[in-house]
């Protein structure tokens, strides 16, 4: 009698047992779940915001240089060199943590521009990964015809 | 059995605790993408209605004017859009339509009426648009306004001064004769440039001739950087003087229009001029300088008067200069001269224009800044965007 009592209580403990184990199981697996999506999550690409970083300055160029041209003082500033004129325009034009570097090219892709017309340290530009290029052709001052290529560059400080 | 079930429980408790702790620490693991993704989207949904703002001349094509001379309607319009009708080029908005988003005396828009007719339900929006750079004055007008004085600061929104600034005041006063009420205006032109600071200063005396008595002075200032960006602020003698009459402009048709809630507002009151001044050149509109004044433009009671001046939109007036015989605003001295500058709108707030529903929320906000030009002058248009 008393054995039956005593193998009754043995099995009743092992029972237990595996409710328990069963438990440390489930936690274990929960665990793994867990940490397995974080450790995914550690190594899953963030979705870059360069293309789009770069197309919004690309616009924010063209508009500022439009606006100098509609106001017909591009042609003037480019033509008559008055390089510190066109940067100062740019300055005060651009939103104040947005740096440029501006080149005027003549049709054969030579400089024209002596002065750097820049804006901001190199490092910025060095260093930046969302550069914005934006090329403007203004085709003559007054009367004469002579093709000339700007190319403003744009980061964001 | 009471063990098992004990441990069942328990097995439910820390999964259910597991589960929990998973569906918040996992969003928060992928906040970043999500903060993204929702300012991407925040982003486009901003370029777009800026292009609505900007490039669309709404329906009608005119009804920043339509209403002429008549008080201004927000239900007749259909579609929302600033872009002059007339103009081709892209970025140049239409000064009657600007006038319209912040108080004007004939009427405008309120925030909600142009959320809806944006289409922005479930977002709030702020539309800025300011000068391209920031122009802190400080004038002194003494009491016998004889000597004028004042100090310029030209900086970049950010605090960065700007040197070599160009800054041109323009001192306008009213002369009236002590006896015969006859008047007349002078104008005195004053340049500057601003130091490596960004500040210039300036003092000028102003005589009056024998018998005459200066009436009122109005500082206006025209700052520029590169022939580009032209700024322009207003400093005046006397303390509120839109208080004698509002000045607008709607196409062809000057305004002037009295708040009937002020005191001494039915009083009648003469436009003795109206000149349209663009720093180069002055014109005069309308002219009438001695006795006898005849009928009073505006009669006791009356709150608005108005005249057509054909061609006045196509010449892009930047300001306009009323003379006006009114009430002196110290009892007991009889009726004065004074100065008002115009357009009402514009000038009311520094050249600032702005329409928002308050401060932005806490959430993710994007902004989109774009170059505009009205009334021939450089503005910056800012956009900024966000959920509600």
């Amino acid at each position: 009698m008393e054995d039956l009592m005593t193998k009754a209580k043995r099995a009743k403990n092992q029972r237990s047992s595996k409710g328990q184990m069963r438990v440390i199981e489930a936690v274990m697996a929960s665990l793994i779940v867990v940490s397995a999506v974080a450790f995914l999550y550690l190594f899953a690409a963030t979705p870059s915001s360069q293309p789009q970083e770069t197309s919004e300055l690309e616009k924010i160029g063209h508009n500022v240089l439009h606006d100098i041209d509609e106001q017909r003082l591009l042609a003037r500033f480019v033509y008559r060199s008055e390089w510190a004129n066109l940067t100062s325009a740019l300055v005060v034009s651009l939103p104040t943590n947005v740096y440029f570097n501006l080149t005027v090219y003549d049709v054969n892709g030579n400089p024209i521009n002596h002065p750097l017309m820049q804006y901001g340290n190199q490092q910025v530009f060095d260093s930046s990964k969302a550069v914005a290029s934006v090329s403007y052709i203004v085709p003559g001052y007054q009367t004469s015809y002579s093709p000339r290529i700007l190319v403003l560059k744009l980061v964001r400080g | 059995m009471t063990g098992e079930a004990y441990d069942h429980l328990m097995a439910v408790v820390v999964l259910g605790a597991i589960f929990t702790a998973t569906v918040f620490i996992v969003p928060s693991l992928s906040y970043v993408n999500l903060l993204y993704l929702e300012q991407q989207q925040l982003q486009n949904m901003a370029l777009s209605v800026m292009k609505t703002v900007l490039f669309d001349e709404g329906y009608p094509a005119n009804w920043g004017s339509m209403h002429g001379l008549n008080q201004f309607n927000p239900n007749d319009v259909k579609r929302f859009g600033l872009s002059l009708l007339s103009d081709p080029s892209l970025y140049v908005l239409d000064p009657d339509k600007v006038q319209r988003l912040a108080y004007n005396p004939m009427g405008n828009f309120s925030y909600s009426q142009v959320r809806d007719l944006l289409g922005l339900s479930g977002y709030d929006f702020s539309l800025v648009l300011r000068p391209q750079f920031n122009v802190d004055t400080d004038v002194i007008i003494p009491l016998d306004k004889k000597e004028i004085s004042f100090n310029v600061n030209v900086t970049r929104y950010g605090g960065q001064p700007i040197p070599n600034a160009i800054v041109c005041a323009t001192i306008v006063y009213a002369l009236m004769k002590v006896s015969g009420e006859a008047y007349s205006t002078g104008a005195i032109n004053m340049e500057n440039r601003t130091n490596s600071l960004g500040r210039c200063m300036g003092t000028q005396l102003i005589s009056a001739p024998p018998g005459s008595e200066i009436t009122d002075v109005a500082v206006i200032f025209r700052v520029t950087v590169a022939d580009r960006a032209t700024m322009v602020v207003c400093k005046q003698s006397r303390p509120n003087p839109n208080d004698a009459a509002k000045i607008s402009m709607v196409g062809d048709n000057l305004i002037a229009k009295i708040d009937t809630s002020l005191p001494g507002s039915m009083d009648a009151r003469w436009i003795c001029s109206i000149s349209m001044y663009n720093f180069e050149t002055s014109v005069n509109l309308y002219n009438r300088t001695a006795p006898p004044w005849g009928e009073a433009d505006l009669k006791k009671g009356q709150n608005m008067w108005n005249m057509a001046f054909p061609g006045l939109s196509q010449t892009e007036p930047s300001i306009l200069i009323f003379t006006i015989r009114t009430e002196s605003a110290d009892k007991g001295i009889g009726r004065t001269i004074v100065l008002l500058i115009g357009p009402f709108t514009l000038w009311t707030q520094g050249g600032v224009i702005s329409m928002s529903p308050g401060p932005v929320g806490s959430g993710a906000s994007v902004s989109v800044e774009r170059d505009v030009i009205i009334a021939g002058m450089a503005y910056i248009a800012e956009l900024r965007l966000w959920k509600t």
